[in-house]
């Protein structure tokens, strides 16, 4: 067998061959429209992995010959580079450079659609007991990446899980079981058991519940080992998405760990929103949930002025769908560090940026809301005038630096934080040792070793990249230039960065919408970073839940929102 | 001590105060009393196995901190939001503590009341080894210890680096090094002519020379009695208002933060009077145990029961 990792599949095998990663192979594929590319790899093999095509040439009568080999003598006798050597090299190089082999798409076919193809999918069957799903997981998909740490700590968008799956079951489902979070559920499905801890997930259906795939994996490599639960036990090939099942409660319980109330903040009016026709009554509604109103005199020193560059990011609630790709992509651009599931359990996972879900309205069919939190950058940041050795300071452009190497983590800027995002090294969390992480690393980012503070800081090796290019062309730095690594994955563009100082900028435009608020303005630290409240539309044919933050649906949208 | 009994008894017997010496004892038996305790030369074997199990306790620590300094400050526990728990508490309550003995022996010399030479020197020191304790903490309980040694400090440097002086932690390393600073001269002043007596009873030369260098040169003249006097007075005053000065501001790092249930104005009040009556505690948890002790070994020179507070109060 030919694999990445000594998995499952490769300890059942006589023979293991290491697999080179396609990052390390010569290859060659075909791109949607079926125009073919050449595979070039970015890197030597890091442990001496073979591609798919040297074991095949192993076979042949040709055995020493590399990948390189194997693919440019195929294209050789193809028709596309010609016959002549010299043609042929030409067109190999063009081919490199551009990627793909022009010319080489496929014929487009003709389609039609079926009409009615949903009316000839015939209803589901109907199942005895519980309804039992099985589902691809948020973060480790279907097993693949469960080795993946990034992946594992990354919390669930709903459950806000890490490391773990579980059943997920409705409030009332949980009641009828009489199970809370945690407690181990017996599932019973033709025989096949399977013990998995229960999770209670607001808005599931009744009498069903949802199990993810991927999970329990014994061979997933050292961080996969062990982790959650193998829902595939229960599945068979009559069941592959669905089955009926018998469940019962076992008594035992287990930790699971959710990520949710580490640094919850509800309670003041964090999210915002309203129906569509409140907005049109009144557009400034989300300005006016303050939860207490903000005396501007209450400073006898003026608001510094930022000239220049005064960067801002702006989040818009109704495009955010709480995928987590942002947190994701902040940890691969920050070096942000695993910390795995012991360490979460104790609040101190480092993810610089963290997606609050709020559960609203009433528990069986609540509304959802998704509030992604980074450091603020805070004009008057409460953490910068208690650290006792100004370790985190301001910039002239209204940046929360924070200077590592003169952090001697007192923690005290941690505990003066309102939103609650700075991140400690509690423990020595970087692996200095294991020499592949050394070429993961971005190089524009400080490694953090035990003992420091740190947090978001808005990208700013990304800003100074720009400002440098924008100084050697003898230009402003233009709006778009700088994207954060949370703004560039984001998929639906919930997040904009840029400077406010630009009226035109994509940031300045979206502060200046009437659902701009300030999250906990009434503390006067003029967060940089703001939130567009999200506006509704519900369905009038379908029960719908009021809108979130002001002080009528406050109590309601926080008591369901504390369950979990 | 003696000397200063004697001092203070002939002010006692002008104001026709009831004595606070035992009946059948004098100043002379009183100071050979004390002063045959450091003086003689066998070492008791309970202070021999007490010694050892501080000392063991001391190895203890030093194992604690040990570990720490190599696997960071995760070990305690503590998290975000609860980044400072065991240790700032260990802080608070040490700070406490070390209240009562400066604040006891300074506001009792204030009032002129005799009975406090019998607790005054332990209370002070009491007080001092609270605070060098107290020290341990906000040292250790930092990431980077090593630094935090002195990076808290303001000296100048080639960072052209000053502490942030907004800081709460500031304000205490100078509330906590003034409060350690006067209270440590306070105790020492008053025992100079305790030494000095030490150094006229010594028999060994070695003791001589230990007692003569921390005596200070003292003689027992009138010049020297009066300033001392004078000195004692002076640091009483100063270590009044810092008793109260130091918690408040100790308090100020939790007050002056923007954070609900951090944010109180109650703490300076709420911190000192808990700490007054901590540190009252204290004293008695060390006193009545010195005092059953010393009873069996001596003829009890000082008072007449070991329930000394009250006695004293109702004599008072």
């Amino acid at each position: 067998m030919l694999g990445l990792f000594i998995d499952e599949t490769a300890v059942l095998c006589h023979w293991h061959v290491p697999a080179a990663h396609y990052l390390e192979a010569w290859s060659d594929a075909r791109t949607v429209d079926g125009t073919a590319a050449i595979v070039q790899p970015l890197i030597q093999p890091m442990y001496g992995g073979k591609s798919a095509h040297e074991i095949i040439a192993t076979l042949t009568d040709q055995p020493e010959r590399n990948g390189y080999d194997v693919v440019r003598e195929f294209w050789m006798s193809q028709p596309q580079g010609g016959a002549d050597p010299v043609a042929f090299e030409k067109a190999w190089r063009r081919w490199l450079h551009d990627g793909v082999i022009a010319g080489t798409a496929y014929e487009p076919r003709p389609v039609t659609l079926v009409a009615d193809m949903v009316g000839q999918l015939g209803a589901a069957s109907a199942v005895s007991g519980v309804e039992v799903n099985f589902r691809r997981d948020a973060t480790v998909y279907d097993g693949r990446y469960t080795n993946n740490g990034w992946l594992q700590e990354t919390p669930k968008p709903m459950s806000k899980l890490t490391w773990d799956n579980a059943a997920q079951v409705g409030p009332s489902t949980a009641e009828q079981l009489g199970v809370e979070n945690g407690d181990i559920l017996e599932v019973q499905v033709d025989g096949r058991v399977l013990r998995v801890p229960a999770w209670i997930s607001p808005g599931h259906a009744a009498d069903t519940i949802t199990i993810t795939v991927g999970y329990g994996r014994t061979r997933a490599g050292r961080v996969g080992n062990g982790t959650g639960f193998n829902a595939y036990v229960l599945r068979g090939t009559g069941s592959l998405w669905y089955a009926g099942a018998q469940v019962a409660a076992t008594g035992d319980d287990y930790q699971l760990v959710s990520t949710q109330d580490h640094w919850a903040i509800e309670g003041r009016n964090v999210v915002r929103s309203a129906h569509l026709e409140e907005f049109q009554e009144n557009p400034a509604f989300a300005a006016e949930m303050e939860h207490a109103k903000l005396d501007q005199g209450i400073t006898l020193m003026p608001h510094h002025e930022y000239a220049g560059y005064k960067w801002g990011m702006a989040i818009d609630l109704n495009a955010c769908t709480g995928c987590g790709s942002c947190l994701v992509a902040c940890v691969a651009e920050n070096n942000v560090p695993v910390v795995g599931k012991e360490q979460v359990s104790r609040n101190r996972e480092m993810h610089w940026l963290r997606v609050d879900r709020y559960y609203a309205g009433d528990l069986d069919n609540p509304d959802t809301y998704f509030q992604p939190l980074p450091c603020q950058q805070c004009e008057n940041a409460p953490c910068e005038v208690v650290c006792p050795v100004a370790a985190t300071v301001h910039s002239d452009e209204g940046l929360n630096d924070m200077v590592y190497n003169r952090c001697v983590g007192t923690r005290y800027c941690s505990n003066n934080c309102p939103y609650k995002v700075r991140r400690f090294n509690f423990l020595l969390y970087q692996d200095w040792d294991t020499p592949q992480f050394k070429l993961q690393r971005n190089p524009d980012v400080t490694v953090r070793s035990r003992g420091v503070m740190e947090k978001c800081t808005y990208c700013v090796q990304r800003i100074n990249a720009a400002r440098i290019l924008a100084k050697r062309e003898e230009r402003e730095v233009r709006d778009g230039e700088v994207v954060t690594a949370c703004q560039a994955v984001c998929p639906t563009e919930a997040i904009a960065f840029g400077n406010i100082n630009d009226p035109n900028s994509r940031v300045a435009r979206l502060k200046a919408s009437p659902l701009n608020y300030s999250m906990l303005a009434e503390l006067n630290v003029r967060p940089r970073t703001t939130y567009l409240a999200a506006v509704l539309n519900p369905n009038a044919a379908l029960p719908s839940n009021p809108g979130v933050g002001g002080h009528h649906a406050t109590t309601d949208a926080h008591d369901t929102a504390s369950e979990h | 001590m003696a000397n200063n009994v004697h001092a203070q008894a002939t002010s006692t017997a002008a104001l026709d105060v009831a004595p606070v010496i035992a009946p059948g004892h004098d100043f002379e038996t009183v100071t050979e009393a004390v002063a045959q305790i450091p003086l003689s030369k066998r070492t008791p074997l309970g202070w021999v196995f007490g010694f050892l199990a501080a000392f063991a306790l001391l190895m203890g620590l030093q194992m604690a901190l040990g570990k720490l300094l190599l696997t960071g400050i995760g070990i305690w526990g503590n998290n975000i939001p609860v980044a400072w728990a065991f240790d700032i508490i260990n802080f608070v309550w040490w700070i406490g503590i070390g209240h009562a003995g400066t604040l006891i022996s300074a506001i009792l010399l204030l009032f002129k009341q005799q009975w406090r030479m019998s607790i005054s020197r332990f209370a002070e020191a009491m007080t001092i080894f609270a605070v060098a304790c107290a020290a341990i903490f906000p040292l250790f309980h930092t990431g980077r210890p090593w630094l935090a040694a002195y990076w808290l400090l303001p000296y100048p440097n080639t960072m052209g680096l000053w502490p942030q002086f907004r800081s709460p932690l500031i304000w205490d390393v100078f509330a906590v090094t003034t409060y350690a600073t006067v209270s440590i001269v306070f105790w020492y002043v008053g025992m100079v002519p305790d030494m000095a007596t030490m150094r006229d009873r010594a028999v060994s030369g070695f003791k001589r020379g230990i007692f003569g260098i921390l005596s200070l040169g003292w003689r027992g003249s009138a010049r020297h009695w009066h300033r001392y006097e004078v000195a004692s007075l002076i640091l009483a005053g100063l270590s009044t208002p810092l008793v109260l000065s130091v918690h408040t501001v100790v308090s100020f790092d939790f007050a002056v933060s923007v954070l609900p249930g951090w944010h109180a104005t109650i703490f300076p009040p709420h911190f000192v009077a808990g700490a007054i009556y901590a540190g009252f505690a204290m004293v008695l948890t060390l006193a009545i145990p010195l005092r059953v002790a010393y009873k069996s070994r001596t003829s009890s020179p000082c008072a007449t029961s070991t329930t000394w507070p009250r006695s004293c109060w109702r004599r008072g």
